[in-house]
């Protein structure tokens, strides 16, 4: 799968790299929500890891800016943060297209998970059945 | 009173009856009287009737007899020898003549007397010649003298006659019989008379028989010169003694007549009388019987009547006085109970025994006077009470206000002790006069005109009034006053009541005063205040920034704990970053558990000031507790397996469904449980989860084999940064704040959480929430 990962902590993109690459994906980070938006544009991705609290441009104008181009599906987005969502807000935004959330901080295992449940999706699209 | 009823009802009926009785038996007395009265009046009538006309046509019979044998006497031959002398106008005169003249005289009288018998008795017999005057008498001393001028002669020489007259003070009989010569001319003058004195024994013999004549009866006889002429049966010699001038006399000879009828008879007596009356005779005969005597029946009668009338009255009496004792004898019961209870006595009973009307009508008339006594004892209570209220009320309306009263032209008639107090005028000085004795000046003239008109149209005025007392001090009261109307629906009298407001009315015009005064003031305050209102808003603002801040902290503190937990999980994963020796994994895995606890401790702190600041956010659906259940047994199993702890979770009956925050029911479970976890001991530690419904509730219990919490600690248990034992601290990690935020949330939820435990006996931890949160709280 193509993943990207967008984060102000390179800590963390740097983990996620790491640990997904190692596993076997195409994983591409970024440490702003604008580089993010940037990149998605050019290239098509299968998830987005997207942190909600950023300075500047946080992951919420992101999202919003994907709305307005109609790109929200493009990509399964899986938002990670800590606690500056509610439940509810997050409720509000898969309806909207977002495909889950993660909260902060994040497992190891957790992320596994989530993953394999995402390959299983992507299989599921792009190998459809003969 | 009491007398007067009394005699009114037993006199009634007593006097009732004996009017009756007494009016019945007059009736038959006067009826009875009056036959029994006609009936003696006729029986005597005519016993009287047939005692006069007998009686008298025997003594008429009898002279007619006299006067016959008189006249036989005279056709004697001796007689007519003597009676030719006369003829020859022979003078009888010779003494020898006169011998012998008078021896056959005396021969031939008493031959005659023979032929008499003993019927009559000729006591004295004369011859008298008319013309030669002779006289042959059978009393010799008389013979031979002259009678010429004897009125019998006269009399005699027209008619027979008889007469009574006495003699040597006896009655007799005198006969005159005029003498005629026999042979010669019937119609020839007589030439003498014989006169034969006669006893009276014969007509005696009629009269003096007194058979059915009673007692009193009597008949008799009377001349022409109203003189008794027989024997009287009150009165001894009455005979020519006695004088009867009475009705039946006069009637007799001065008109013939005969009567009969009740008059006073010659002893001034009132008798029943019947007049024979033979005028031709000179003699008039009457039968009479005293009244007295003939009434004496009827006034027997009268006495008997009289007499039987008291009896039977008396009976009567006797019989009313015990059926009117009998009927009045309750009725007086009833009286007395009557005045009994009209003195007010209504404890008084009415003891009437009988089963008739008056029986019934005592026995009504107590149940109406028990209903009456009843009524009277709740009519007391009530005045008492209403008597009471009304004191009290005067007393607390004394105590606090003053009351004038005036009458219609305004002058004071009452007043109490309040107004003095307050006036201080005395009571002597106040009544009588016009309440504007206390008039201070400080209102206008219209303001008592107003007062005036509003009171004299019935109204009740109220307005406060400036009055002066004697002493020249001003005081103020609120007052009322209220007309009282006549029958007219004009002012009777007033009554003021007076609230003192002196001390209010000071206090106003301070007020007022102040405020002036503070006007300026309150420019400044106002200034003041808005900027307060800056003030506060600067502190809202900053407010949200320490909201701002806090969230801004969790976001900041749970930041670097990503990567730590995330690279130690990397590390641990050989197929990422290869394998660890076992000493590094070890070091790894206390950095991990340490960040992991760290995060939790954020995130508890966070919960904890939420709870505290009432910001923390409910999402409230349907809860299925299998499924959550489920989610626990996931989310725990490798932690418990790992510290070998037996686990059991299970929910009765397996599909309980509520209403409520699932997300939160699952952090008071974790809380719980990992609190569990943390004292179960380290071998055989044992954890169990239920859930059951208990009316609209459900019960979660989280059961642990710990050591128990001692009894005093228990009531702290659910403080915030709260442990049992602070030695145990490092033992038992955890930030102190999970049973707080688990009360803060459960009773969020509307439930209740509680603890079961005994020192050494393990925990059981409890919390309850309602099936549907909706019907138990308002979410916030």
């Amino acid at each position: 799968m193509k993943l990207l990962v967008i984060d102000d902590s390179q800590d963390i993109t740097d983990l996620f790299v790491k640990v997904l690459s190692t596993i076997g994906h195409e994983v591409i980070a970024t440490d702003n929500g604008k580089d993010g938006l940037d990149i998605m544009n050019n290239q098509k991705f299968d998830t987005v890891f997207l942190d909600i609290a950023m300075p500047d441009f946080s992951g919420l104008d992101v999202i919003d800016s994907l709305l307005e181009n109609g790109k929200i599906n493009d990509s399964a987005i899986v938002l990670f943060t800590a606690s500056s969502i509610t439940d509810d807000e997050v409720n509000d935004l898969i309806k909207k297209g977002v495909h889950s959330c993660i909260r902060k901080p994040v497992r190891i295992e957790t992320l596994l998970e989530k993953i394999d449940e995402l390959s299983q999706i992507h299989s599921e699209v792009s190998t459809p059945p003969n | 009173m009491v007398k007067s009823i009394l005699l009114s009802i037993n006199s009634k009926i007593i006097a009732l009856s004996l009017i009756l009785s007494l009016a019945a038996l007059i009736t038959v007395s006067i009826l009875s009287f009056i036959a029994a009265n006609n009936l003696l009046k006729e029986r005597v009538e005519d016993q009287l009737i047939s005692e006069s006309t007998g009686r008298g046509t025997a003594i008429r019979s009898l002279i007619e007899t006299r006067i016959q044998q008189i006249h036989l006497l005279g056709t004697n031959g001796i007689i007519q020898n003597i009676v030719s002398q006369l003829y020859q106008n022979k003078t009888i005169d010779s003494n020898k003549d006169l011998q012998v003249y008078q021896k056959d005289f005396q021969l031939a009288i008493e031959s005659f007397q023979k032929v008499l018998g003993k019927s009559a008795i000729l006591e004295n017999v004369k011859v008298i010649g008319e013309k030669v005057k002779a006289v042959i008498s059978t009393d010799p001393s008389e013979s031979g003298k002259n009678y010429s001028d004897n009125l019998e002669l006269r009399r005699g020489l027209a008619e027979p006659f008889v007469y009574f007259d006495l003699k040597n003070n006896e009655r007799k009989t005198i006969v005159t019989v005029p003498l005629q010569e026999i042979g010669n001319n019937e119609s020839s003058t007589p030439v003498g008379v014989i006169i034969a004195t006669m006893d009276t024994r014969a007509f005696d013999e009629i009269l003096l028989n007194r058979k059915g004549l009673g007692e009193t009866g009597e008949v008799y006889l009377v001349n022409e010169n109203k003189k008794m002429v027989s024997e009287s049966r009150f009165i001894e010699n009455a005979a020519f003694r006695q004088t009867v001038d009475t009705l039946p006399v006069k009637e007799c000879f001065e008109k013939g007549k005969e009567i009969n009828a009740i008059y006073n008879d010659y002893r001034n007596i009132p008798i029943v009388g019947f007049s024979y009356c033979a005028k031709d005779l000179g003699l008039v005969l009457l039968a009479e019987i005293d009244e007295a005597e003939i009434f004496k029946p009827i006034t027997q009668l009268k006495n008997q009547i009289i007499v039987i009338s008291i009896i039977i009255s008396s009976i009567f009496v006797a019989i009313a006085f015990y059926v009117s004792r009998t009927i009045s004898r309750p009725i007086t019961k009833l009286r007395n109970a009557v005045d009994r209870i009209s003195k007010g006595d209504y404890n008084y009973r009415v003891d009437i025994k009988s089963s008739d009307e008056i029986g019934h009508l005592g026995h009504q008339f107590d149940e109406m006077r028990k209903s009456v006594l009843e009524t009277n004892m709740n009519l007391n209570m009530l005045v008492k009470e209403r008597t009471k209220e009304l004191t009290d009320m005067t007393n607390a309306l004394d105590a606090t206000a003053i009351v004038v009263v005036t009458n219609r032209d305004g002058r004071i008639t009452k007043i109490n002790q309040k107004f003095i107090e307050i006036s201080k005028y005395s009571e002597k000085e106040l009544i009588g006069k016009n309440p504007c004795i206390v008039k201070s000046g400080y209102h206008r003239t219209e303001f008592f005109e107003q007062m005036w008109k509003t009171i004299l149209h019935g109204e009740i005025f109220e307005d406060e009034i400036k009055n002066k007392a004697k002493d020249g001090t001003y005081y103020w009261v609120k007052t009322t006053i209220v007309p009282f109307l006549d029958e007219n629906r004009q002012p009777k009298q007033y009554i003021a009541i007076q609230n003192d407001i002196t001390d209010l009315k000071n206090i106003e015009y301070e007020l007022q005063e102040a405020l002036k005064r503070d006007k300026e003031s309150a420019e400044i305050i106002k200034r003041h205040v808005e900027e307060l209102k800056r003030t506060n808003i600067e502190l809202r603002r900053k407010d949200k920034l320490k909201d701002e801040f806090l969230s801004m902290t969790s976001h900041e503190l749970k930041t670097p704990l990503t990567p730590i937990i995330g690279w130690c999980g990397a590390l641990k994963t050989p197929r990422i970053l290869g394998h660890l020796a076992s000493q590094q994994r070890a070091a790894v895995e206390t950095i991990e558990s340490n960040a992991v606890k760290l995060e939790k401790m954020i995130s508890d702190m966070l919960d904890a000031q939420k709870l505290e600041l009432n910001e923390m956010k409910f999402t409230v659906g349907e809860v299925q507790v299998d499924l959550l259940f489920n989610k626990i047994k996931k989310d725990f199993e490798p932690l418990l397996k790992e510290k070998n702890i037996q686990f059991i979770i299970r929910a009765e009956p397996a599909d309980i469904r509520l209403e409520s925050d699932e997300a939160r029911i699952l952090q008071v479970l974790s809380a719980l449980l990992y609190n569990s976890i943390d004292f179960v001991p380290k071998t055989g530690g044992r954890i169990e989860v239920t859930a059951e419904p208990r009316n609209n509730n459900i019960i979660f219990c989280i059961k642990d084999n710990g050591p128990g919490i001692p009894k005093d600690k228990q009531e702290f248990l659910f403080k915030k940064f709260y442990q049992v034992d602070t030695s145990l601290t490092r033992k038992h990690g955890g930030t102190g704040l999970g049973l707080a935020i688990s009360k803060g949330i459960v009773t969020r939820l509307g439930g209740t959480i509680w603890v079961e435990t005994e020192e050494g006996k393990g925990s059981n931890f409890y919390f309850s929430l309602p099936r549907n949160i909706k019907y138990e709280t308002s979410s916030n």
